[in-house]
């Protein structure tokens, strides 16, 4: 009972500590501490593949990769690369990246010793890619540089950009420096380059360039600045004078040289804006114009052909205020009562006293209108001085001034038309008599509408002539066709006659 | 009876050697294989590089919180349930505590019990008592023997479930290590914020 009771109890205790999973662990790694680095690898492997503690897992991953960092030591001192490699990717712990690094550089050493360059730079990528920091890369960086360059000495774009990588990382480093020697000796065609391009691209590529300390920066500052100079240029043909202003300053500022030449350009965009303001005020696009008129101070402060500018267009815009007052005090007149102009209107006019009343009236009107016309000489305002000064004759003799009208149509031809028929009538009635009526004015229907007659009549043939003429805006209305060939200076018979009689 | 404990102690020594024997000839080439962990690519080694650099800096929090089989056992040794209670396994604890407190107590019940018996049995002077009191006397020893024997199984029994239940708690730990460390990065509209 006492020896059941015993080996009961070993059992239990056996199968509770050696059968736990701590027992487990410890049973695999404990190779890799008496250095027997393969066993342990293969070991941690078994146990992984069916512990299910995640604490024991990684710790025994972290000593599998410990062991395969020291079979990969003990291959590279053993001068088998590839086994050390392998060792050292299957370790893939940042402890061994250095000694993969290595690897690789040594793979890539010996491929550029057999002359398999491409393979050995293959070799150099790999190690730049898997460890990028590691204390080989500035080494292969410069080399990747040297290679590019010397392969195509017109495509440097390979050499800059790696150049670019290793001054970020290793400025000030031995194989930067070397670099930067090549670098110096592709920049003047980088600039060439970049000055070829579209001036945004050209620009980035050198506002790029000026970052790394790659010989003297003279000759890429001046290449902005002509870039920016470019920019300026091409903005003053699309009018667009703000941005031009701004990138002839930013060219000063990469170049000191170019302040003549920017400070007469500038002058030259303020004399744009001037004119293109002064267009715009022909236009009446005042509020506009002022904006152009202010910016030309962003250029030259206080520019006097600016300030005249403002000055005039004020002084404009005002006259064409007071002109438009004019004018609708005008146009109010015209349409105001007698009695609410003139205090003395009594209550009943004869006709002769409205005419007086009205000459009086449109007097002050036309003088309205000059005015207006005085300050701003828009077309309108001339008419409105013909209409008035024509009303005011209209008032004052109107049969004479419809007769003056007809007989001054288009130099005397009207008159010279009715003389053609007078000579007719006088040769077709050498026996006989003939009557000639002069001219005979009639009051026709409408405001200032009167009809002008001439009429020549034997009894062999009847002329009459017929106008209707507006006594306002000076137009004249043939009435029959006997008068409308004579408003072109011509007499034709035939037609007239039977014409006229039907009129008649 | 020695014989045979000396033959089992020979069987398991055996079964250990054996075990540790390598099951096949090494591959050199299998073995050095850099895609053998599934690694197809640089990404994809990186991505358990950094995966194994997280859950190593979560190792010392492991360490911390971790508890030893040996020292659970021990616990349970001394007072059955009581390396269950730091496990923060409290049923089991209560049931083993509980159960070892009544076997136990029942046993001493009866051993007390056959103890009173065997004076009377002592004292008596007619034979039938005599008899009578002998009788009770070893029906209540046998009884406590059987107590106490069954108190010895329900020890045995706890220590053994001691460490395997002190074994799942520590496999739990570690997962719920895991977890808390994603429950603590989340993604908010300003990015990924971490939470200590």
């Amino acid at each position: 009972m006492n020896l059941i009771f015993k080996l009961g109890l070993m059992a239990l205790l056996f199968v509770s500590l050696f059968g736990c999973e701590t027992y487990r662990y410890r049973n695999a790694i404990s190779s890799y501490y008496t250095e027997r680095y393969t066993v342990a690898v293969e070991e941690i492997d078994t146990y992984l593949k069916e512990s299910k503690n995640g604490a024991y897992v990684t710790s025994a991953e972290l000593i599998r990769s410990k062991s395969y960092h020291q079979l990969a030591i003990r291959a590279y001192t053993g001068d088998n690369l590839v086994l050390a490699t392998r060792f050292a990717i299957l370790a893939n712990s940042p402890a061994t990246d250095t000694l993969l690094a290595k690897c690789y550089y040594d793979f890539g050493l010996r491929e550029f010793e057999k002359g398999n360059i491409d393979k050995g730079f293959q070799f150099y990528d790999q190690a730049l890619l898997e460890i990028p920091d590691s204390r080989f890369t500035p080494e292969i960086l410069y080399k990747k540089i040297e290679h590019a360059y010397s392969r195509d000495n017109t495509n440097y774009l390979e050499a800059w950009d790696l150049y670019k990588q290793l001054y970020s990382s290793y400025e000030g480093n031995y194989y930067e420096r070397e670099a930067k020697k090549i670098v110096v000796v592709f920049t003047p065609l980088y600039i060439t380059d970049a000055l070829a391009k579209d001036s945004e691209e050209g620009l980035r590529l050198l506002l790029e360039l000026i970052e790394y300390p790659v010989g003297s920066t003279k000759p890429t500052k001046d290449a902005i600045a002509q870039i920016y100079i470019r920019k300026a240029e091409q903005e003053i043909t699309e009018s667009d004078f703000a941005n031009a202003e701004s990138n002839f300053k930013l060219a000063v500022y990469y170049d000191e040289g170019q302040r003549a030449y920017v400070k007469r350009r500038l002058m030259d965009t303020a004399e744009d804006y001037i004119i293109t303001g002064k267009k715009l005020v022909a236009q009446r696009d005042f509020e506009n114009a002022f904006i152009l008129f202010n910016k030309t101070f962003e250029v030259i402060p206080g520019y006097k052909k600016a300030l005249q500018a403002i000055e005039e267009t004020t002084i404009l815009i005002n006259n064409i205020q007071e002109a438009k007052d004019n004018y609708d005090s005008a146009k109010r007149m015209e349409k105001a009562n007698l009695r609410n102009l003139f205090s003395d209107v009594k209550a009943k006019l004869t006709a002769k006293e409205r005419n007086e009343y009205e000459v009086k009236r449109y007097e002050l009107i036309l003088d309205l209108y000059k005015r207006a016309y005085r300050l701003d000489s828009l077309p309108n305002y001339k008419k409105e001085i013909t209409y008035a000064q024509n009303i005011i004759k209209n008032f004052k003799d109107p049969e004479g001034f419809a007769v003056e009208l007809i007989k001054g149509h288009e130099s005397y031809i009207i008159k010279q038309a009715i003389d053609k028929a007078r000579d007719f009538m006088v040769k077709e009635n050498v026996t006989t008599t003939f009557s000639d009526s002069g001219w005979e004015v009639l009051v026709a229907s409408g405001n200032f509408q009167y009809e002008v007659r001439y009429s020549l009549v034997s009894y062999s043939h009847k002329l009459y002539f017929r106008w209707l003429v507006n006594l306002k805006t000076e137009e004249i209305t043939a009435i029959n066709t006997l008068s409308r060939n004579a408003m072109s200076g011509e007499f034709i018979l035939q037609a007239e006659e039977n014409e006229n009689e039907n009129d008649n | 009876m020695k014989t045979i404990t000396k033959v089992i102690i020979l069987i398991l020594i055996s079964s250990l050697t054996v075990l540790q024997l390598p099951a096949q000839a090494f591959d050199l080439d299998k073995f050095s294989n850099p895609k053998k962990y599934g690694w197809e690519s640089f990404e994809q080694r990186t991505e358990f590089r950094n995966d194994h650099i997280e859950r190593q800096q979560l190792l010392q929090l492991y360490e911390v919180k971790v508890r030893s089989i040996p020292g659970t056992m021990a616990k349970s040794a001394i007072f059955p349930g009581w390396g269950h209670y730091t496990i923060e396994s409290y049923n089991k604890g209560h049931a083993f505590l509980s159960g070892s407190v009544v076997v136990l107590g029942a046993g001493l019940y009866f051993y007390s019990r056959s103890q009173d018996y065997y004076k009377q049995y002592k004292n008596a002077t007619q034979i039938d008592i005599i008899n009578s009191n002998y009788d009770k006397a070893e029906q209540n020893h046998t009884t406590s023997l059987i107590f106490a024997a069954t108190y010895a199984i329900l020890w045995g029994f706890c220590l053994f479930d001691t460490a395997e239940s002190t074994e799942n708690y520590n496999a739990n730990l570690w997962d719920n290590i895991v977890n808390k460390r994603f429950e603590n990065i989340s993604l908010s509209p300003n990015g990924i914020e971490v939470r200590f």
